[in-house]
C-alpha cells in the first residue's frame, strides 16, 4: 500500500498538480484514519464475480406507480393535476451484499414502498422513464418515508432530506438541509424527514423557465441523483447508502435508439448507469465509516451500483454509459483499458448539465469528481476492439487524503468488467455530431448581471465563505429571481480541493483561472451543476435563478467538507 | 483468498436479508449491532485530565461515555477567537436551558496545557459566568494531543488552528459531528438538540 507519506519519501509527490506515479500503486486502498490505527482495512475479495446491478440477470426494479394521494402536503398541491404520477420511497435500514463473499451488511437504502421481492443489493429501483419539458400538473410527486429507527448506531442520523439532485424543484422539494426559524411564510417549517414521517417532493419536470419564462429547453439535464443532505451528516448517511441515480429523457434525447427523428443515442440494455462509490469493510464483512475525518472519507473498496467490481456483459456495439460519482472525497480518472493496460478511446456526450452541444470525440480519458456526471459512449464494435474480449473501466487516480488527490498513475484499481460477446449484432444508434446545441450567454446579458464574489478559506480549523463561518439560519446570499448573476468562486483553502455545488440551476463555466474553460464545462458546450475548484483556483461562471423563490444552498461536495459547514444558504427572493 | 473468505464466512454475522414478500416496506429491518461506544472507543482516549476544580478526570469514562457532549479546543491566553468562542457557547448554554448538566454537557479542553492550570482555568471560567454542567479540562500535551486526533482535529499548523469548531455528538447512540463554534447561539442549541433525544420527533 502506498501512502501519501511513501510518496514523499519516494520524492515524487509534488506540493499541487499531479505527477505521474510508478505502476502498481495500491490506491483505492486507502483509507487514512484505519491506515494511522493499523487495522480496518477491508477484507481483500476476488473482483468481477457479481453481475453489474441494473444489466443482465440483476436489473433494478421500476417504481411502482400508486394511486394519488388525497392528502398532498400544502405547498406541493399547485404542481399536482391529471397527469402527476404518484410514487412512494421507503427509507430503510436492511442487510445487503456488497459481494458475493461478504455477508450481508447493514445499510440505509432507497427502496420502493411497493417493491415486493426487493433485491439484497444497495441500489434497487429506478423511477420510471422520466420525462422532461412537462406542464405544471405533471411531473412525479415522490412521498419518502422514513422507517429507520432511532437504535444506536455507529455513524449517521436517521432523520433524513432528501435533494434531488440537478433539479429545478420548488424549494420545499429541494432536500433542504435543516428546519430552519428565519423563512419566507410559504417554506414549511418541516422540510426534513424525523423517523416515522414523511415529506411529499414535488418533481415537476418542466423546463426552466415554466413561469418566468423565457422557456429553456436548453437546461434539460440528462442524468440527475438523489440523496440524504441531511445538515451535518450527510456524508454519513450518503455513505451508509441514501443515494440512487435517475437518467431523464425527452423528445430529442429519447431513449430509442431506433428512432430515427430524435438523436438516436444508444437506449434501453445499451444505455447503463454507473454510480461510482468507495466503501470500507471490517473483518466481519461490516461496512465502516470514520465520523471524525473531516478531510474526506475515503473507502478502500470499488463500488459500481452498490456492488464490489462487478461484472458486466456487453454486445458489440455501442453503449451509453451514465458515470456519477457517489463517493463522500475520492476523485476518479478513467480509462477504458484492458489486462495488456492498453486505453481505449470514449465520445463524451454529456455531464451533470445534461447533453452537451456537440460531442467530444476521442477522448483517452476524463476525471470524475464527487457529484460529477459524465456520459460516455462506447463503440465495442469499432476495429479498435477486435481481438478484445475484454475491457474494464479503470480508476488511474491516486488518493491516499480526503483533501485531494495525489496525482494520476499509468496503472490503477479496475472498476468494472465487461465481457464483449463475439457474436456480430446490429446497432441502430448513432452519436451524431450535434447533440443539444445552445448559445452562450450573451454579452449583453453578463453586461445587465449582478457580480458577487465567493471566497472560499479556512481559518481556525473551519471552512468560512468570504472570511466568515456560514449559519444555515442566514444567507450568505440574498438573489433576486431572473436576475442574471455573474459568480466567482475562488479556492484560497490550502492544499484542499473543493468541487463546489449550486442547487436549482446550472451554471455555465465563463472564466477559469483567467483562461477559457475546456470544451467538457465551457459556456455554449457544457452546462455544470459542480465546479471543481482545486487549491488556489479561480472560475467565473454565470447563473440565474427563475420560476422557484426560497432557501436553497451551494455548498462543496466532499461531503465531509459540506459537514463541516462548507455550504452557504442563498435566498432566491422577488 | 479462498482460507480468508473462509474466516469471513465462520466469523461473519449471517442474517437474513430483507424479504419483503408482497406486503408493503412497513418498517425497519436491521439487525442489532454492537453498541456504538464499543466500535466508537478507539476516538474517546480514555486519557487522565484535571478539570478547573482540581478534579482528576478520564476523558472517556468521565466526560463523554453514556453523554450528550459539546467538544473544543482553546486555551485561555488566546486573543483571536477563544474569547468570542467561550462568550458565544455561553448564551448556547442558556439557550439549552434545563439540558444544561442535565443531558447536555460542554467540555473545553486547553490545547495549552502547561499554561492552563485547573487555577488558571478557574479563573478563566469565573470570568465568563459559565454554569455548571461546563467542564474545562488540562493534562499532559501528548494526552491532549491523542484527544485531538481521535476527534480528527489534525490541522497542523499552529494551536489557533484547532479553536474554531465544536464537536457535539451522544455518545451513546452514536452521532457525531461538528460545526463552527461561531453561529449564532439559536442556531448552534437547535444543531446540538437534534442529537440529544434521537427517539424524539422532529429534526
Amino acid at each position: 500500500m502506498v501512502t501519501r507519506r511513501d510518496l514523499l519519501k519516494m520524492g515524487i509527490l509534488g506540493s499541487s498538480g499531479f505527477v505521474t506515479l510508478p505502476s502498481g500503486g495500491g490506491f483505492g486502498r486507502v483509507s487514512r484514519f484505519f491506515d494511522h490505527n493499523n487495522q480496518g482495512s477491508s477484507p481483500r475479495l476476488t473482483p468481477f464475480v457479481d453481475e453489474l446491478p441494473g444489466t443482465g440477470n440483476s436489473p433494478f426494479q421500476t417504481l411502482t406507480n400508486v394511486d394519488p394521494f388525497s392528502n398532498v402536503q400544502d405547498y406541493a398541491q399547485p404542481f399536482c393535476g391529471p397527469r402527476t404520477h404518484y410514487y412512494e420511497i421507503a427509507v430503510v435500514e436492511r442487510n445487503v451484499k456488497f459481494h458475493r463473499d461478504l455477508p450481508p451488511t447493514s445499510v440505509w437504502a432507497y427502496v420502493d414502498k411497493w417493491g415486493g421481492n426487493i433485491p439484497d443489493r444497495l441500489i434497487t429501483f429506478q423511477y420510471p422513464k422520466i420525462r422532461l419539458g412537462q406542464q405544471i400538473g405533471g411531473g412525479y410527486l415522490a412521498r419518502v418515508h422514513n422507517f429507520l429507527t432511532t437504535a444506536p448506531r455507529d455513524f449517521g442520523f436517521p432523520n433524513v432530506t432528501v435533494h434531488f439532485h440537478g433539479g429545478h424543484q420548488p424549494s420545499p422539494a429541494d432536500g433542504f438541509p435543516h428546519d430552519i426559524s428565519n423563512r419566507p411564510s410559504s417554506f414549511p417549517a418541516q422540510v426534513t424527514i424525523p423517523v416515522g414521517g414523511f415529506h411529499d417532493y414535488a418533481y415537476p419536470f418542466a423546463d426552466v423557465g415554466i413561469f418566468d419564462g423565457p422557456i429553456e429547453e436548453a437546461e434539460r439535464p440528462s442524468t440527475y441523483w438523489f440523496h440524504d443532505h441531511f445538515l451535518d451528516f450527510t456524508g454519513q448517511n450518503v455513505y451508509r447508502g441514501l443515494a440512487n441515480i435517475a437518467p431523464a429523457f425527452d423528445e430529442l434525447d429519447a431513449g430509442d435508439e431506433t428512432a430515427s427523428d430524435t438523436l438516436a443515442l444508444p437506449s434501453g440494455a445499451h444505455d447503463i448507469p454507473l454510480v461510482l462509490m468507495d466503501k470500507t469493510f471490517d473483518i466481519s464483512g461490516t461496512m465502516v465509516f470514520d465520523p471524525f475525518n473531516g478531510d474526506g472519507f475515503l473507502g478502500d473498496t470499488m463500488t459500481v451500483n452498490g456492488v464490489v467490481q462487478p461484472y458486466c456483459r456487453v454486445q458489440r456495439r455501442k453503449y451509453r454509459f451514465r458515470f456519477l460519482n457517489g463517493s463522500n472525497a475520492r476523485l476518479y480518472q478513467i480509462f477504458a483499458t484492458n489486462d495488456l493496460r492498453q486505453t481505449f478511446p470514449m465520445t463524451q456526450i454529456a455531464t451533470e448539465g445534461g447533453l452537451l452541444g456537440h460531442p467530444i470525440r476521442n477522448l483517452q480519458s476524463f476525471s470524475l469528481f464527487m457529484s460529477e456526471r459524465v456520459e460516455v459512449v462506447v463503440d465495442f464494435a469499432d476495429r479498435i476492439f477486435d481481438g478484445q474480449q475484454v475491457v474494464y473501466f479503470e480508476n488511474r487516480m491516486a488518493q491516499s487524503d480526503g483533501r485531494k488527490p495525489d496525482g494520476v498513475s499509468s496503472r490503477g484499481t479496475k472498476l468494472v468488467k465487461f465481457i464483449i460477446d463475439p457474436a456480430t449484432v446490429d446497432d441502430p444508434s448513432r452519436v451524431p455530431d450535434t447533440l443539444r446545441p445552445f448559445a452562450p450567454i450573451s454579452a449583453a446579458e453578463l453586461n445587465a448581471s449582478e457580480h458577487r464574489s465567493f471566497r472560499f478559506d479556512r481559518r481556525h480549523g473551519v471552512f468560512t465563505i468570504n472570511g466568515e463561518p456560514v449559519d444555515i439560519e442566514k444567507p450568505v446570499s440574498i438573489v433576486q429571481r431572473n436576475k442574471g448573476q455573474v459568480w466567482t468562486f475562488s479556492n484560497n483553502s490550502g492544499g484542499w480541493w473543493h468541487p463546489n455545488h449550486v442547487h436549482s440551476e446550472f451554471m455555465r463555466v465563463l472564466r477559469r483561472n483567467g483562461r477559457t474553460p475546456p470544451l467538457n464545462e465551457l459556456d455554449g458546450n457544457a452546462k455544470k451543476d459542480t465546479i471543481l475548484l482545486k487549491g488556489g483556483d479561480k472560475v467565473v461562471v454565470y447563473v440565474k435563478f427563475r420560476d422557484y423563490p426560497g432557501p436553497f444552498v451551494t455548498h462543496c461536495h466532499n461531503l465531509e467538507h459540506e459537514d463541516m459547514a462548507m455550504m452557504g444558504r442563498f435566498d432566491v427572493v422577488d | 483468498m479462498g482460507r480468508r473468505n473462509a474466516v469471513l464466512f465462520v466469523c461473519g454475522v449471517m442474517v437474513a436479508a430483507v424479504a419483503g414478500g408482497a406486503r408493503p416496506v412497513t418498517s425497519a429491518a436491521g439487525q442489532a449491532q454492537s453498541a456504538p461506544s464499543s466500535r466508537l472507543a478507539r476516538h474517546f482516549p480514555n486519557v487522565p485530565l484535571r478539570t478547573q476544580d482540581n478534579r482528576d478526570v478520564r476523558f472517556y469514562d468521565d466526560l463523554v461515555k453514556g453523554k450528550v457532549v459539546l467538544i473544543n479546543f482553546m486555551f485561555t491566553t488566546c486573543t483571536s477567537l477563544c474569547p468570542r468562542s467561550t462568550a458565544n457557547l455561553v448564551k448556547v448554554q442558556e439557550l439549552l436551558g434545563d439540558h444544561a448538566d442535565r443531558d447536555v454537557f460542554l467540555v473545553s479542553i486547553s490545547v495549552d496545557p502547561d499554561h492552563d492550570t485547573p487555577a488558571v482555568l478557574k479563573r478563566y471560567a469565573e470570568r465568563y459566568h459559565t454554569r455548571p454542567g461546563w467542564t474545562f479540562v488540562t493534562g499532559k500535551r501528548e494526552d491532549v494531543d491523542l484527544i485531538r486526533r481521535g476527534l480528527g482535529v489534525r490541522d497542523n499548523d499552529d494551536q489557533s488552528q484547532h479553536t474554531g469548531m465544536l464537536i457535539y455528538g451522544n455518545e451513546a447512540f452514536g452521532r457525531w459531528a461538528s460545526t463552527p463554534v461561531m453561529q449564532s447561539p439559536a442556531t448552534l442549541a437547535a444543531i446540538v438538540l437534534r442529537v440529544v433525544d434521537p427517539r424524539a420527533n422532529g429534526g
